[in-house]
């Protein structure tokens, strides 16, 4: 599903150069479930990003779906996003201006989903999640594991093959983390492909592979298991 | 998907208050000053259409130089509307009226003294569409003493009785009249206006064939597909057929010398609907407006609505890292940059489309209070006409996308890599693009104070100028003449009561129409023999009369020579004239000099006896013109300086005495001081109607100050959390975020003086007699906007420097 060659992004401001990505070669496959690792700063989230299609790499190759995405536009990623990715943050960034309802909607608007068909997914969505009783609520009003499951929610509803988690656990206390996570693992068993970055290592072990990024390099891949091994 | 737009747009609007406020209400105000300005250009350029034929009707306007005159007037001579129809083919249809001057109408035991008087032609009623109430319009002008009312009038004589076939009569001769017919009032966007109609063929004057007689008005309706301008080729054919014999019957002198001397006589066109805004002739039927006024209007109008947009601009980027989040999170889900831009341009257009609605509910208010500012009477109709309607919705989307492209495009720029960290870097780099745009704003309501005060400071010199007499306290009566032979005695009554000083007649008094124009020289006319010469020696000076106490009642002052008087018999052929007049000839030492009336010899000759200094008979818009006085008990007008003090008791006096003369005619009265201002009524509302202007743009330019005030303190929260923590006092604080508005205002002074210098210069040569343009106006507007702008600035940066700085640290 993913593979990169040689990847690389470079940060440049008016003095300083900063390379947060430095030769990456990665291949995640269908229905994997990743863990990135590494301590603040090493180019966990650029990564994320990079391979979100948020962010262009400055250098090497991307396939996404076997296709060379590194050169694609703001408008052809945004159009590969929409029909594929789904995101979660840590700071859950929900649009504080739309009920819980009509933040989990909006990827369908994007993605042009006819009104019945929609009205059916984010139900089934927001089931799911087990927060239909606050589907009218705004996002100010609810607590933070409840807005990571929005979130989740959203990130889903659009049936996306692949799931980035951007630290989903760091806003939240352990009872509300180990409940978003059994979600992503449940998900996972489903057959969406999840990539997750985590400072917890407890978070990492749901992942079926572990990898460990230091100063923009990938330092150790292993497949569950071994790590412990 | 343009549900979630307005939905998003809508709950923003009411979770940011103050910000919403700012942008819905200056919208408001701006699309309301564009609806009212649209409404009175509107009626402007809608004068005189009414009328079915407008577009092929034009006015006979007369052109002439005789010596040293030009003339250019709106009145042409009798026989031209048959001459016109006998000669040129092409015209279809001319017709005249002329208005007799005030007269006293009666009808039973009601008497009113009547202005709006129109003898006119019995085809009146083709040429121009009046709408007949009752009567016929092809009859009801045809026989003498026809008389038509305003159904205005008819309600004013007759009440609701029916008026056709009552009588009035009319004039000191009472001339009996037969209504004829009723006619509704004439529009306000007619270019004369009239209450009585009287069939031409009741009054001689319509029969002088006299083509040198310019005195009464002249429409000519051409035929489909002839042009103006080819019969005004055809003029001087009919100036030699018919002007040329009797220039050389009444005036000696044939067309060819005439001409050769470098004279002229003859007509031009107007197109009717041209006329209100475009003429400026002598004899005008109504002051017409002014094509510059609506320009600046427009301009005005226009620039607060850019203002008002540009508070948008400013704040929608300034508050950019608010929705910063949400344009991170909705390209994350797949938006592209179309969509975002999409998205805010809708939310614009809803903003604006909001203002639009509590604009027309604005405009609806502040209608009637306009009308009486600016002296007209604008209906405000939003469904009558298509393009009326057209234009206000064109208006409210260009506003909303004109307002709200630059913070779309702004906005759907970010990246959400960028903004989704929970990082607030967005919002610093538009920084000098807003204040580039406040500049713009201050720049602009600066120049609006300047010219306000300038306005104001100039109608106040006319106002307050020395005119030369003393036009405070002078009660004047016109048509005196209708006492008859009881004028001096009348007068003299008046003089020996206590609360009046004086009392003087006269032909003409300033500010009053009056004063006659007569070619004269300096020289005795030569006998050549082959009649009369009109060169520039030729002065013409205005002319008229008055009686022994006229200089006294003024209180002019007699600079050199005597003031007419019993004693000496020879001053009914004698001068008293202005300095001005002493320029004209050159003359050092003009008292015991004559003048001559231009002519040929034996035409009357007036020796000088007195000198006055200049005065302003005229508005002070005009240069001083000579005038020469000369001795007569005739005058119209009666003028009495009174004691100041009870002046309702002294005027019930007066009035009390008028009905002990003349129980059956009116009185009537007005004041010189009120006559003089009202000579600068139009500039006055000009005036007023800027001033509203500039408070209204300097109110939204402030509100926009102060909602970007509001956000640079945020900005700057940590900063001055810092600086506080540090040890830096309120002052010091509050001096920091003012510094960087102050700067901005400088600029701004710097950019609208040179402007407002420059377009003050050019509205200034509208008077004769001006300010200077002194540099201190320039300084006080400076410092008055400066002021307020940070008295504006001040509220935030003080709310800023006097918070907790723990709270401003903890922020981040």
């Amino acid at each position: 599903m993913i593979r990169t060659n040689d990847l690389k992004k470079v940060y440049t401001t008016e003095e300083v150069e900063t390379t947060a990505l430095n030769s990456v070669n990665l291949e995640i496959n269908q229905g994997e479930f990743v863990a990135i690792m590494g301590p603040s700063g090493c180019g966990k989230s650029t990564l994320l990003n990079v391979l979100g299609l948020l962010d262009s790499p400055s250098d090497g190759e991307y396939y996404f779906l076997d296709q060379e995405v590194s050169a694609f536009s703001e408008r052809q990623r945004a159009s590969l996003r929409k029909q594929n990715i789904g995101f979660v943050f840590q700071s859950f960034n929900l649009i504080d201006e739309l009920t819980v309802y009509e933040n989990v909607e909006l990827p369908l608007l994007y993605l042009g989903v006819p009104s019945k068909e929609r009205k059916k997914q984010v139900t089934e969505a927001l089931d799911q999640m087990a927060i239909t009783h606050r589907k009218d609520h705004f996002p100010q009003q609810l607590s933070g594991g409840q807005q990571q499951r929005v979130a989740v929610a959203r990130a889903v509803v659009g049936r996306p093959q692949l799931l980035l988690a951007d630290e989903p656990t760091g806003n939240l206390d352990s009872i509300h983390g180990d409940e978003v996570m059994k979600i992503l693992a449940e998900l996972h068993e489903k057959g969406t492909t999840i990539v997750i970055v985590t400072h917890a290592p407890q978070y990492a072990d749901y992942g079926s592979r572990l990898i460990h990024l230091l100063d923009g390099h990938v330092v150790t891949e292993n497949l569950k298991g071994v790590s412990n091994a | 998907m343009f549900k979630n737009y307005i939905t998003i747009a809508l709950r923003n609007i009411l979770r940011h208050k103050t910000y919403s406020f700012i942008n819905i209400f200056g919208f408001t105000i701006g699309i309301a000053s564009c609806l009212l300005i649209l409404l009175y250009i509107t009626h402007e350029m809608s004068y005189d259409r009414f009328h079915e034929k407008a577009d092929r009707t034009y006015r006979l306007a007369g052109d002439a130089k005789i010596g040293n005159a030009e003339v250019a007037t709106a009145h042409s001579p009798a026989p031209t509307a048959a001459g016109f129809r006998n000669e040129f083919p092409e015209v279809e249809d001319a017709t005249r009226f002329f208005n007799p001057g005030e007269q006293v109408t009666r009808y039973q035991d009601k008497l009113f003294n009547e202005t709006g008087l129109l003898y006119a032609d019995d085809n009146f009623f083709g040429v121009f569409d009046f709408r007949l109430l009752q009567g016929d319009p092809a009859t009801a002008l045809l026989e003498p003493n026809s008389i038509v009312l305003t159904e205005e009038s008819a309600l004013k004589y007759f009440g609701t009785e029916p008026a056709i076939g009552e009588i009035l009569t009319i004039g000191n001769d009472n001339t009996a009249y037969e209504v004829t017919g009723v006619v509704q009032n004439p529009p306000d966007n007619s270019h004369f206006d009239f209450n009585m109609l009287l069939s031409m063929s009741s009054s001689d004057r319509g029969e002088s064939d006299v083509w040198l007689n310019l005195f009464l008005y002249t429409y000519i309706v051409l035929r489909e597909g002839n042009s103006p301008e080819a019969l005004e080729a055809k003029f001087p054919g009919l100036y030699q057929k018919y002007m040329a014999p009797q220039l050389q019957q009444f005036a000696g002198i044939s067309w060819e010398d005439f001409e050769e001397q470098g004279n002229r006589i003859g007509f031009f066109l107007q197109p009717l609907t041209s006329i209100h805004l475009h003429s400026n002739l002598d004899s005008e039927l109504s002051p017409g407006g002014n094509p510059i006024n609506l320009y600046i209007f427009s301009a005005i109008a226009l620039f607060i609505l850019l203002i008002a947009c540009i508070n948008f601009m400013n704040l929608s980027t300034a508050r950019s890292a608010s929705r910063a989040r949400e344009v991170g999170v909705r390209k994350v889900l797949g938006s592209a940059r179309s969509n975002l831009v999409r998205q805010f341009i809708t939310e614009s257009i809803l903003f604006s489309i909001l203002a639009t609605i509590l604009a027309i509910g604005v405009v609806e208010l502040v209608l009637v209070p306009f009308n009486n500012i600016a002296g007209i009477n604008l209906t405000f109709r939003l469904f009558n006409h298509w393009w009326m309607t057209a234009s206000l919705v064109a208006l409210t989307i260009l506003v909303g996308i004109i307002a709200g492209s630059y913070p779309a495009f702004y906005l759907a720029s970010f990246k959400p890599v960028d903004v989704l960290k929970g990082e607030n870097r967005v919002g610093k780099q538009s920084g000098r693009f807003r204040s580039g745009l406040v500049v713009f704003q201050f720049a602009f309501s600066i120049g609006l104070i300047i010219s306000t005060m300038l306005v104001f400071r100039q109608l106040g010199y006319v106002r307050n100028k020395d005119l030369g007499f003393d036009k405070e306290n002078v009660i004047i009566i016109p048509n005196i003449n209708r006492l008859g032979n009881r004028v001096a005695a009348f007068r003299q009554e008046l003089k020996e009561q206590s609360p009046i000083i004086n009392a003087s007649t006269s032909s003409a008094i300033p500010a009053h129409s009056g004063f006659g124009g007569t070619l004269f020289k300096a020289e005795p006319p030569e006998d050549t023999g082959e009649g009369p010469t009109f060169t520039e020696e030729d002065q013409e000076f205005n002319n008229f009369s008055a009686d022994y106490d006229y200089l006294e009642t003024m209180k002019m002052e007699l600079i050199g020579g005597r003031n007419f008087s019993p004693e000496f018999a020879s001053d009914s052929a004698a001068f008293i004239i202005n300095e001005a007049v002493a320029r004209r000839f050159g003359w050092e030492d003009p008292v015991g000099r004559d003048i001559y009336v231009t002519g040929w010899e034996g035409q009357p000759r007036y020796r000088v006896v007195g000198v006055i200094k200049d005065y302003h008979f005229e508005s002070l818009h005009k240069d001083i013109k000579p005038v020469v006085m000369s001795l007569g008990t005739t005058g119209n007008y009666l003028m009495a300086r009174i004691q100041p003090g009870d002046v309702n008791k002294t005027l019930t006096m007066i009035e009390d005495k008028w009905r002990e003369f003349a129980p059956n005619i009116p009185f009537d009265y007005s004041f010189m001081d009120e006559d003089f201002d009202a000579l600068f009524r139009a500039e006055q509302s000009f005036g007023r109607i800027v001033s509203y202007f500039t408070g209204l743009t300097i109110f939204i330019a402030c509100l926009g100050l102060f909602g970007l005030a509001a956000f640079t303190a945020e900005r700057r929260t940590k900063e001055v959390g810092i600086r506080k923590a540090l040890g830096a006092s309120v002052p010091q604080v509050v001096g920091l975020l003012g510094k960087e508005f102050t700067t901005l205002l400088l600029i701004a002074n710097v950019i609208a003086w040179p402007i407002a210098w420059y377009a003050m210069s050019k509205w200034l040569q509208n008077f004769a007699y001006r300010i200077s343009l002194s540099w201190w106006t320039f300084l006080v507007a400076g410092a008055l906007a400066l002021l307020i702008a940070l008295v504006t600035v001040s509220y935030q940066a003080v709310k800023a420097a006097t918070a907790n700085p723990v709270e401003a640290l903890r922020y981040e």
